[in-house]
């Protein structure tokens, strides 16, 4: 069960007799959207699948993995990463938390200051001359940045 | 779902989940989010995420490094090698040192830990702690013991990580001599250096204190399993291992192998880091040999074992061993100060093609963020 947290919930219920009803229970998740969660849905299920196929070979069952997410992230729009984000992280489900993480670390790596305020629809909030004196000092790693 | 509902999502990221994305980033791209915003500054240059940071590096496998300081263009430069199954040994980036030295091979490793270096110039009593990484360097203040208050002597260096305290420190060790060509006439003077308090101690205790006459090798120690490992030899040539616990902050001994004496004239050279234990390098000029010995089991003298392979003698006089590579494979000094990596089981040697120096340096390494939070008084950035 990868769902940590829906785990929890059949872990709590067990407590109150629930028998086999599981198919048919309700599960309240109000944080979760139904379309992210559809996505997390089919990423658990893919996972479970490939690591049944490649039951001892832990490098394929890796290599599958990845070919399936690249698949997947052509289809996701960067801003729906957060939402993904946000319903991995509720749901307790690490290995999707962590891979929507390093989506996104991918796609604000090596990338200037203005590319990553907007991905993540931030503005500026230092002082007058602060930023300035950032980039100062730290100007050895702007560079081979890539142009925006 | 409209946009500006969106824009608000982004915001509402919690911090733990902002700084987990951040411990996947290469370190460059971590220092230009400083700059991001001031709660992203916050958030980085901050000891909590630092550590975190540390830890992610050291359970990435692609993040553990062989660190060499080597010769090329006549500069000092530090080259990290990543310690995966790499045949062709490629370089995967290099370091200049920021320290203006006048020749290469200038300042002397002291050893490094969690992404720092410790660089050494005994004479002008200079002493830096770096981290290449973030370009950020601190030098120690002056040691209170020196040539000039105590006499000539003879200066043996140590660096590590004590996690018991959470503290790195550098050890100094001054052996005062009488006259040049005597062996240590009282006992030798230990200093510690903490980073927390940015201050050195003098260390009275005795246990805190090496065995009297006792000469210290000048050669960087091993740093394994929280202690610090020199060779050293007493006033009636017996040579042992030097053990000093960064936590405890007392001295050890560990008893060397005892030798058959038809086996002929092997110096002991250096102690290396082996895995969980230690590993100690014979050498004889003469010949050519190279004798390797490993603690099987930690701390337990018996069970010191020498390696049934012979280092090739690959030409006259012997190569340097230098120390071991993740894999097990010795890195060695040839004679044209060239590196080679000899594989004990295969007894394959290969030409590394790189030119290191005299005092070559080599050991594990992993890149962090430390020094990069603005809490140590006095950090340089270049």
């Amino acid at each position: 069960m990868k769902f940590c947290a829906v785990k929890q919930y059949f872990d709590d219920e067990n407590n109150n007799n629930i028998t086999s009803g599981a198919s048919t229970t309700m599960i309240p998740l109000p944080n979760v959207e139904s379309h992210p969660l559809a996505i997390l849905i089919t990423y658990c299920k893919k996972h479970l699948k490939i690591k049944a196929n490649n039951a001892d070979n832990k490098k394929e069952t890796e290599k599958e993995m990845e070919q399936y997410e690249q698949e997947l992230l052509k289809k996701v729009m960067p801003q729906e990463l957060t939402e993904l984000i946000l319903a991995a992280n509720y749901l307790n489900f690490k290995e999707a938390l962590d891979f929507f993480c390093r989506a996104v670390a991918s796609a604000i790596q090596n990338k200037s200051i203005e590319f990553v305020r907007k991905f993540f629809g931030l503005e500026s909030d230092f002082e007058l001359g602060e930023e300035e004196k950032l980039r100062e000092e730290f100007a050895w790693s702007f560079e081979g940045v890539d142009e925006d | 779902m409209s946009d500006s509902n969106k824009l608000i999502r982004w915001g509402y990221l919690p911090d733990e989940i902002l700084t987990h994305i951040f411990t996947f980033l290469p370190i460059k791209s971590i220092i230009i989010c400083t700059s991001v915003s001031k709660t992203w500054k916050s958030l980085i240059q901050n000891p909590t995420f630092i550590s975190t940071h540390l830890h992610h590096s050291h359970t990435k496998s692609q993040n553990l490094f062989l660190l060499l300081n080597i010769s090329r263009n006549d500069r000092e430069v530090y080259a990290l090698h990543k310690e995966d199954d790499d045949p062709d040994f490629t370089e995967y980036t290099s370091f200049e040192s920021p320290f203006h030295a006048p020749a290469p091979g200038f300042h002397e490793v002291v050893g490094t830990c969690n992404g720092l270096l410790c660089l050494s110039y005994d004479h002008a009593n200079d002493i830096f702690l770096w981290n290449p990484c973030v370009r950020k360097f601190l030098q120690l203040p002056y040691p209170d013991v020196t040539v000039d208050t105590h006499g000539v002597s003879c200066t043996s260096f140590g660096f590590g990580f004590d996690p018991k305290t959470n503290d790195y420190k550098v050890v100094r060790i001054l052996s005062i001599m009488g006259s040049p060509s005597d062996f240590v006439k009282s006992r030798p003077v230990v200093e510690v250096y903490s980073l927390s308090t940015g201050e050195w101690r003098m260390l009275s205790a005795s246990a805190s204190l090496p065995p009297v006459c006792a000469k210290i090798s000048h050669r960087p120690p091993a740093f394994a399993n929280g202690a610090l490992h020199w060779i050293a030899v007493t006033n009636d040539k017996k040579r042992f291992v030097l053990v000093f616990d960064l936590g405890d902050e007392v001295f050890r001994q560990i008893l060397l192998p005892e030798l058959p004496s038809y086996t002929g004239k092997m110096m002991w050279t250096r102690v290396s880091v082996y895995g969980n234990s230690i590993a100690g390098f014979q050498r004889r000029v003469e010949t050519g040999q190279i004798n390797i010995w490993v603690m099987k089991e930690y701390g337990v003298a018996s069970s010191w074992t020498k390696f049934s392979h012979q280092c090739p003698t690959l030409g006259m006089p012997s190569p340097c061993p230098v120390g071991f590579r993740r894999n097990g494979e010795v890195i060695l000094l040839n004679i044209g100060l060239e590196l080679v990596s000899w594989n004990p089981d295969s007894q394959n040697i290969k030409n590394l093609e790189i030119n290191g120096y005299f005092d070559t340096f080599c050991g594990s390494y992993v890149e962090s963020l430390f020094l990069f939070d603005k809490a140590t008084k006095g950090v340089v950035t270049y």
